[in-house]
């Protein structure tokens, strides 16, 4: 039997199946709760589902990651709050529709916009990831520290501004990935004498603590309890055909767009989606409704942010570098089932990919099919009391970081990096470079000392692919700030010459949230 | 933030932060490369020759922190207090759940020990409840009632972990 009818076959199975349901109302349920982020709910999951098989456990991981950029657009379009980041372009004119009686073609739109960017991206994926991984099969010690490297600085350089910052939390990661044995000797360091230590630091308590608890540490410490009304008039639900054929050219600046960012590590797609919206803006022959209520701004963006879905996953199955935070917390649950991603995961099991992607196609058809159900009950999903949500995720992560190892030790380090992380949200310190440095740490360290044990410093400097990664890494974590000062200057220029024309506030205004 | 969000999430307005908050993280960051600077030192060498030292990477990685640090803080304090970074503030109100909870969810380790996993679930989860501002029969008896319930079912007679 070949790897594609293999890995299709197992998802077959009525168990996975039930999984991707699951995975699926639950993912929905998180993004549609603004607050709750993709990354948490499946940091969350993996608490579960390291108890089940592979390919279980990757379809709850999966389903929640795709369901999640699905339910995330309901309250992004009816109370104007993303329900994750990915949704933030969503609220630019989803929100407007809703507010003009549209909110019922907003969010049919959106979900068809979100499917389509997800199938085409998922295209990418089948299609890209083998030559992309050819290519790194290639790849000795000296290219893969480069790519580890390059990972970081991608996550680094994405952390709005912060690139000090991000570049210490990454470091921060990679030092806690010393914790354990050394990957050359074997020799224990920072173990103290504790046994679990042995192994490292256990990286889904670390995961939990800084994307679960964390986050909603951080919504207790400042939030004030105010009323705020879902839109209950939906109007009509389905699109006439002049808004339709106004959803095709964004569909396709979407999918381009959101393919290019979701293949890079660890850029998201909340990045995609406002780099789509501004595309489609630009490209448009009426960009003055956008910001406004524009069905193409709408499509634009929900179409890009999920479209990197499938070249993330590509990425992170390639080359073993995250294509995104969730894709962080879904390569340290492979590593803990024992696959490790990476070129030789094409060779060694093929139909683990096609698997992966099976479960992304089925996910997204099940998803559209329940985003596209009259949603008028969401609206009081939407006044839900924090009391409960709060408890329920505290409870949840304390209980689910247990029963990985069944370790109390799990439970306290999940604690402690729970405190750790709201102390580096309240004081701008990015949580993503840390995991992505504490999971790719042992792999940086071993390929930099065997490349320079091998053949000294030239052994990197005489790679060019080495080279040009670093020099790209280089780049990432350079060029943002010069970018941000040269487009402040030109906001202020074009704010001063064009202060009457109120149609580019939209935008400048929401870019201010995002940084 | 626009207003709109802002009560949509019912999140504090947002505040620039000052030069002395400024300076707490990168200090912190600092403590944090100069330990890992001293620990490294009480690594053991190995007894097979090897041409870098396990010490060699995460001295290298405490290195780095500090000089980030130190580069950081000194950015900052140049930079006219304007560092982009926009928090919401914090309520006081907020800051003892917070408290309150880090406590309890510590307490219920202790708890767990001695008590039945349903038993000490149950009071983590009305205790959090109450903390978190639930009132009434519904919030402190049939959710905790209800989420334990849900838990055990789910990890112990599901997943079959010994909880």
């Amino acid at each position: 039997m070949n790897a594609l009818a293999e890995g299709l076959g197992q998802i077959a199975d009525p168990t996975v199946l039930l999984c991707i349901l699951i995975g699926a109302l639950a993912g929905m349920l998180v993004g549609t709760f603004p607050g709750l982020t993709a990354t948490m709910a499946v940091a969350l999951a993996s608490a579960f589902t390291l108890s089940m098989d592979p390919i279980p456990g990757l379809a709850v991981l999966l389903t929640i990651y795709v369901a999640a950029n699905f339910g995330d657009r309901v309250p992004a379009i009816l109370i104007n709050t993303p329900g994750t980041p990915a949704s933030i372009c969503t609220t630019f004119d989803g929100y407007p529709m809703a507010k003009k009686g549209l909110a019922g073609v907003a969010l049919t739109v959106s979900a068809f916009a979100s499917a389509i960017g997800t199938f085409l991206g998922l295209i990418l994926l089948v299609v890209a990831a083998i030559p992309i991984s050819r290519l790194a099969l290639e790849f000795g010690p000296a290219e893969t520290f480069a790519l580890v490297v390059f990972g970081l600085t991608m996550m680094v350089g994405v952390s709005g501004g912060k690139i000090g910052k991000g570049l210490i939390a990454g470091a921060v990661g990679l030092a806690l990935a010393s914790v354990g044995r050394d990957p050359i000797t074997g020799t224990e360091r920072f173990t103290f004498g504790v046994l679990e230590l042995s192994d490292g630091i256990p990286f889904i308590a670390v995961i939990i603590g800084l994307f679960g608890i964390a986050d909603i540490l951080d919504q207790m410490l400042s939030y004030r309890a105010e009323k705020h009304t879902p839109i209950s008039n939906f109007g009509r639900w389905w699109p006439n055909r002049s808004e339709m054929k106004r959803m095709v050219k964004p569909l396709g600046i979407g999918t381009g767009i959101g393919a290019v960012v979701g293949a890079m590590p660890a850029a998201g797609g909340d990045i995609a989606g406002i780099m789509s919206w501004a595309a489609a803006k630009k490209a448009s022959k009426h960009p003055e409704e956008f910001g406004k209520g524009s069905i193409e701004g709408l499509t634009a963006g929900d179409t890009a942010s999920n479209a990197g879905i499938g070249p993330s996953v590509a990425t992170t199955l390639a080359l073993g570098i995250p294509g995104d935070s969730v894709m962080a917390v879904v390569l340290g649950s492979l590593i803990v089932w024992g696959i490790q991603p990476g070129p030789a995961l094409f060779t060694s099991q093929p139909d683990l990919v096609w698997s992966i992607a099976g479960i992304l196609a089925v996910a997204t058809v099940l998803t559209l099919g329940l985003s596209l159900l009259r949603l008028r009950g969401v609206t009081k999903l939407l006044e839900l009391k924090p009391h409960y949500l709060w408890t329920v995720i505290i409870v949840f992560c304390m209980v689910g970081t247990f029963a990985v190892n069944n370790s109390v030790i799990d439970v306290v380090v999940m604690l402690i990096f729970g405190v750790v992380g709201l102390f580096m949200r309240r004081h701008g310190f990015p949580a993503g470079p840390v995991v992505l440095g504490l999971i790719l740490g042992k792999l940086a360290e071993g390929n930099l000392r065997r490349a320079l044990e091998i053949g000294g410093p030239e052994n990197i400097l005489g790679s060019p692919i080495a080279v040009t990664i670093l020099l790209i890494s280089l780049a990432a974590v350079t060029l943002p700030p010069v970018i941000d000062r040269l487009r402040a200057r030109r906001a202020v220029r074009r704010a001063a010459s064009t202060s009457s024309n109120p149609t580019d506030q939209p935008l400048e205004q929401k870019e201010t949230t995002i940084s | 933030m626009s207003s709109d969000q802002t009560a949509g999430t019912g999140t504090a307005p947002e505040r620039h932060v000052g030069r002395a908050y400024q300076l707490v993280g990168p200090l912190a960051s600092l403590a944090v490369g100069g330990l890992l600077l001293l620990l490294t030192q009480y690594v053991k060498e190995p007894d097979i020759a090897t041409g870098l030292s396990p010490r060699w990477w995460p001295g290298i990685l405490g290195a780095i922190i500090c000089l980030l640090s130190i580069g950081v803080a000194v950015k900052d304090q140049i930079s006219d207090g304007k560092s982009g970074d926009e928090l919401t503030t914090p309520t006081r109100l907020g800051m003892i759940r917070v408290a309150a909870v880090i406590a309890a969810a510590f307490g219920y380790g202790v708890l767990w020990y001695f008590l039945d996993f349903r038993v000490a679930t149950f009071g983590l989860v009305a205790g959090l409840s109450y903390i978190i501002g639930g009132r009434g029969w519904r919030a402190l008896l049939l959710f905790p009632f209800l989420v334990s319930l849900v838990l055990y079912a789910l990890f112990v007679l599901l997943l079959k972990v010994p909880l």
